[in-house]
């Protein structure tokens, strides 16, 4: 998903430009650019960063024009570097054009355009659309209209299309199929955007292109074509009441909300992981001596589920260090890998980590979310996790995707170890229906998990409590109680309440139990032996549980109680639980969910 | 935008103030929710309301007239054809043009912030029909919807008998196309299959309403609703025709309507209402979340706590009413007590046309009917209703009975 804006105004636009595409970060944040009609000519400035610090090093501010575009990206093909941002222009430099979408035959595209000598200077499939422009010109095209007219119809795939000319100047040119692009009016200017947030600051009058149309905004005007027909379309203005927070949020309340609603399919992108990737990884791992698994906050946690999953699957003892205790810690040689684990892909305590690995000569992997990002750039192997932006302080899907590339690198070490566990299909085929079995949990269960944290949503502090995997995820769940709900929740392992935890058991403090399903027999009845410990001392007890036993629900005060799965996969609908359980919490004490007090997204700081 | 609200129905659960009145009749704080309803649609930039009535429906017609005080178009239809949701909304078919998006609205709902901006904004976000939703504690009572990433909603169950479902639930705010009209006679006039026909043809995306909500189902639900609106009063207001004694206290977000007497030693700890022309007696208090409607008589040492008493109520001396609705015109005897707990501190159940109902509420007291007569000295159990104009005598250990 990218963002595209565009202006034909008075005066210079380039603020309101560069403001624009700061509004659609929400929809990609890793390169962005800028094309401006300055004294006839097209100026392009372009690189790799958020707005703020693109339009900072490339001095955007210098520019001083009426008309322009601009466009922000999310790289999901094509490296990201300065070369493969938009906008991108042709041969002669006075056709520049941004794209949010496919074009899905562009390779024959560029093959033809190349052998009439077009020169072409990034991998993206968008550079094909302002030379595929020039050529149509070139071979004779009456106008320019007429010339974006023919090559949308040589276009194949998914598109919205700004495109800017010296050739036309003060017009901008649009085009739509399957992806979104709307026109705002103003007064003497107009504007093009990929949502409302776009413009939602100048006017509230818009046009909403449909698929298959173009057309053109100038200062005081527009008009609106149907690409089969050539004919103009008469388009209704409408006037939008519009939150532009509620937009970037997809409708949802809150981008926490959302990001656990995605993660369905994060799961799915993050179980199809790049199959050369990982092929490196788990080649890298079979020749280490050590392997470290390196996060830190939620990714410390993944990683502390990394080395359940790591035994379980792959029948290998790796340890998780956390980031910011790596260098106090752990032993690095030339034969060591380490892993780091990271959404952002910049933080601080995780790139010391690996650059004080690789100073020791190590190999270095890193599962991340931001293509583009230091981490990814500076490990031998990145594997992209491929969640989609993350925006919410909180992390959820992001986390949740992780561990299950994790799960994939285990499962495919232990092929190639010839370590295989006995089921491995039987839980390739479980993990292959978490994705369903995540949005069948996210649909029947949100009323229980809401109504649950309105019951309990008084308690100041808790004890999240598992065995085995469910430790690490009782670890995250109560990171997430404390980060979002601000509550005071310990996640530990059960097995610790004798050694001294259970003295804390009173009428002030909450048990959360995460039980595993019956089928896990040893842990179940582990856990149930826990519960017991602190019935006797008459603690209030909720837990996560698969099975409708009587004797298991007479235990616990309220539960809420999940569908039968393979045990393998059910730590993970536990966290989910653990997810919506903090959020609803959270919800309940009016907190503001996704800007939690003292926590920034990215930590890039010591 | 145009909007229908659906304003007939039976009310059967709302007993015992049911017979007198329809759901979105119920006073709050001076405001029916209907007229409630109206203005946060007039916000949300609303123009023309329909408002569907039972057949022999007075009190709507004479409350919203033509709607210019509400600044908006009102428009009465009678339901006269089939009974029941879908026979409601056909009633209003005629008053919409192909094409056009309309509000449909439940009229026993209420919401304090205003779920119609939100609905239409999510209207604008998908372009496409919306149904807001959101999470109760069962979801039995209501329509259930299933919907993917993205919020496209992809299957709505009516009612569910499962109790293993946590779903969002309809919360009878709808933003719907013309067509649904033809929809719900293909349907056979039902709601939900005229729904099942949206998701499948047009996709129907959920609004998620987070905020709190109610549907004024049984008669607590009226507690709950009272609760809702006066959460949101940040301020305290007093009508300048008020009289208060110097020696009346009254602490946090207070309001006062006009013509109001509150005499010396009376204490009204906020939020609570009182409404206009009524009399608060002597050292009475009156506690967090209590309405008391207009031209009311609250005498000597009345304590009434989180009570909704709908106006023409005569409460008698020391009497204490706690967790509890009184209808209109209701005649309580001095010395009155509403019991509002069971001493292990269960959830009560009232007994609610003729079925024992599980309130889920662990402090209950009781409902009494417009028009009834409490004698004196007379003890009420927790949960106990008092049907409309029913006479319970007093109570003495002395004299002739």
């Amino acid at each position: 998903m990218c963002g595209i804006a565009g202006v034909v105004g008075q005066g210079n636009v380039v603020d309101t430009l560069v403001r624009s595409i700061r509004t659609l970060e929400y929809r990609g944040y890793d390169s962005c650019g800028i094309a401006v009609l300055q004294n006839g000519a097209l100026a392009v400035k372009k690189g790799v960063g958020t707005v703020e610090e693109v339009s900072q090093a490339e001095r955007f501010s210098d520019l001083d024009a009426a008309t322009g575009i601009a466009h922000t990206r999310w790289a999901t093909h094509g490296a990201v570097s300065a070369e493969n941002a938009h906008p991108f222009t042709s041969c002669d430099g006075r056709i520049a054009v941004v794209h949010n979408g496919i074009i899905a035959n562009w390779t024959e595209l560029r093959a033809r355009l190349e052998a009439h000598g077009h020169k072409f200077r990034s991998q993206t499939d968008t550079e094909v659309v302002p030379h595929l422009i020039e050529e149509q010109l070139k071979l004779g095209a009456a106008d320019f209209e007429t010339a974006f007219w023919q090559s949308l119809n040589l276009i194949d795939g998914a598109y919205s299309f700004a495109v800017v000319t010296s050739l036309e100047p003060g017009r901008v040119f649009v085009a739509k199929h399957k992806n979104p692009i709307i026109i705002g009016l103003g007064e003497s200017a107009n504007y093009i955007g990929s949502d409302f947030n776009a413009f939602i600051d100048k006017t509230k009058r818009a046009v909403v292109f449909d698929d298959d149309e173009y057309g053109v905004i100038t200062k005081d005007d527009f008009w609106v074509k149907s690409r089969l027909t050539r004919e103009v379309v008469c388009k209704d203005v409408t006037t939008v009441q519009w939150d532009a927070e509620m937009a970037k949020k997809g409708g949802y309340p809150h981008y926490m909300l959302k990001e656990i609603h995605e993660q369905p399919h994060a799961i799915r992108m993050a179980l199809g992981v790049d199959a050369r990737g990982m092929a490196q990884v788990v080649e890298m791992l079979r020749a280490a001596k050590r392997i470290y698994l390196v996060g830190t906050g939620t990714t410390y946690y993944v990683a502390l589920v990394g080395q359940y999953l790591f035994k379980d699957h792959a029948r290998r003892f790796v340890s998780a260090v956390a980031a910011d205790e790596f260098t106090l810690l752990a032993e690095v040689d030339a034969e060591t890998v380490v892993l780091a684990v990271s959404q952002s892909g910049e933080t601080y305590d995780t790139m010391q980590a690996i650059r004080c690995a690789k100073a020791a000569g190590a190999k270095t992997a890193a599962v991340v979310n931001v293509m583009g990002s230091s981490l990814a750039r500076e490990v031998n192997v990145a594997l992209l996790q491929m969640s989609g932006p993350e925006i919410s302080v909180i992390s959820t899907k992001a986390a949740l995707a992780q561990m299950v590339a994790l799960y994939r690198i285990a499962a495919d070490l232990a092929r190639a170890d010839g370590t295989a566990r006995g089921d491995a299909a039987d839980v390739a085929a479980a993990f292959a229906a978490l994705p369903d079995l995540v949005q069948q949990v996210l649909n029947e269960k949100s009323g229980f998990l809401n109504t649950l944290a309105k019951h309990t949503c008084g308690w100041k502090d808790w004890l999240f409590l598992g065995r085995g995997v469910y430790y690490p995820i009782a670890l995250e769940c109560a990171l997430k109680m404390k980060e979002v709900a601000y509550r005071h929740a310990e996640g530990m392992p059960a097995g610790f309440l004798k050694h001294g935890t259970l003295s804390l058991i009173d009428d002030d403090i909450c048990s959360l139990i995460f039980v595993p399903p019956k089928r896990d027999e040893a842990l179940h009845k582990m856990v149930l032996a826990n519960i017991e410990q602190i019935r006797a001392r008459e603690g209030h007890v909720v837990g996560f549980v698969y099975d409708a036993d009587e004797s298991l629900a007479s235990l616990l005060d309220e539960r809420v109680l999940l569908p039968d799965v393979h045990p393998s996969i059910a730590p993970f609908l536990e966290l989910l639980c653990g997810q919506m359980f903090a959020y609803f919490t959270a919800v309940a004490l009016k907190r503001p969910i996704d800007r939690p007090r003292s926590l920034a997204k990215s930590v890039t700081v010591p | 935008m145009k909007a229908i609200v659906l304003a007939a129905g039976k009310g059967t659960h709302l007993t015992p103030f049911s017979p007198d009145r329809t759901a979105s009749l119920v006073d709050i704080c001076g405001t029916t929710v209907l007229e409630h309803t109206v203005k946060l649609l007039r916000e949300a930039g609303v123009s023309d309301v329909v408002v569907v009535v039972n057949p022999a429906e007075q009190k709507i017609p004479r409350l919203l007239g033509d709607g210019r005080h509400l600044h908006v178009s009102v428009d009465i239809v009678r339901q006269s054809g089939p009974e029941g949701i879908g026979g409601a909304i056909l009633e209003a078919a005629g008053r919409f043009q192909p094409g056009e998006n309309f509000f449909l609205v439940y009229g026993d709902t209420l919401t304090a912030s205003n779920v119609f901006v939100h609905a239409q904004q999510s209207h604008h976000l998908h372009r496409a029909p919306v149904a807001a939703v959101c999470l109760t504690s069962k979801t039995d009572p209501y329509g259930i919807i299933y919907m993917e990433s993205g919020m496209r909603i992809s299957r709505v169950v009516e009612k569910p008998k499962d109790v293993g479902l946590g779903n969002y639930v309809l919360a009878g705010v709808f933003v719907l196309p013309q067509i649904f009209f033809s929809y719900l006679k293909e349907a056979s006039g039902s709601m939900i299959g005229a729904l099942e026909r949206v998701v499948a043809k047009d996709r129907l995306y959920a609004s998620i309403w987070e905020d709190d909500w109610v549907d004024l189902r049984y008669p607590w639900d009226v507690l709950k609703a009272n609760r809702i609106v006066m959460k949101g009063w940040d301020a305290a207001s007093i009508a300048k025709t008020a009289k208060i004694s110097e020696g009346a206290t009254l602490v946090g977000p207070v309001r006062i309507a006009e013509g109001v007497t509150i005499q010396a030693g009376a204490c009204l700890r906020g939020p609570c209402f009182v409404g206009a022309e009524t009399f608060v007696g002597n050292n009475s208090l009156i506690r967090e979340f209590t309405s008391v409607g207009a031209k009311s008589q609250v005498g000597f040492g009345v304590e009434l706590k989180n009570c909704v008493i709908f106006g023409g109520t005569h409460v008698g001396r020391l009497s204490f009413l706690g967790d509890s609705v009184i209808g209109a015109g209701v005649d309580v005897g001095a010395g009155t007590m509403t019991i509002n707990r069971q001493l292990d501190n269960r959830a009560i159940d009232v007994e609610i046309a003729g079925r024992s109902i599980a309130s889920g509420l662990a402090k209950l007291g009781s409902f009494v009917g417009d028009g009834a007569v409490i004698g004196a000295s007379n003890t009420l159990a927790a949960g106990t209703v008092i049907e409309a104009r029913a006479v319970v005598p007093h109570q003495f250990t002395h004299g002739r009975k």
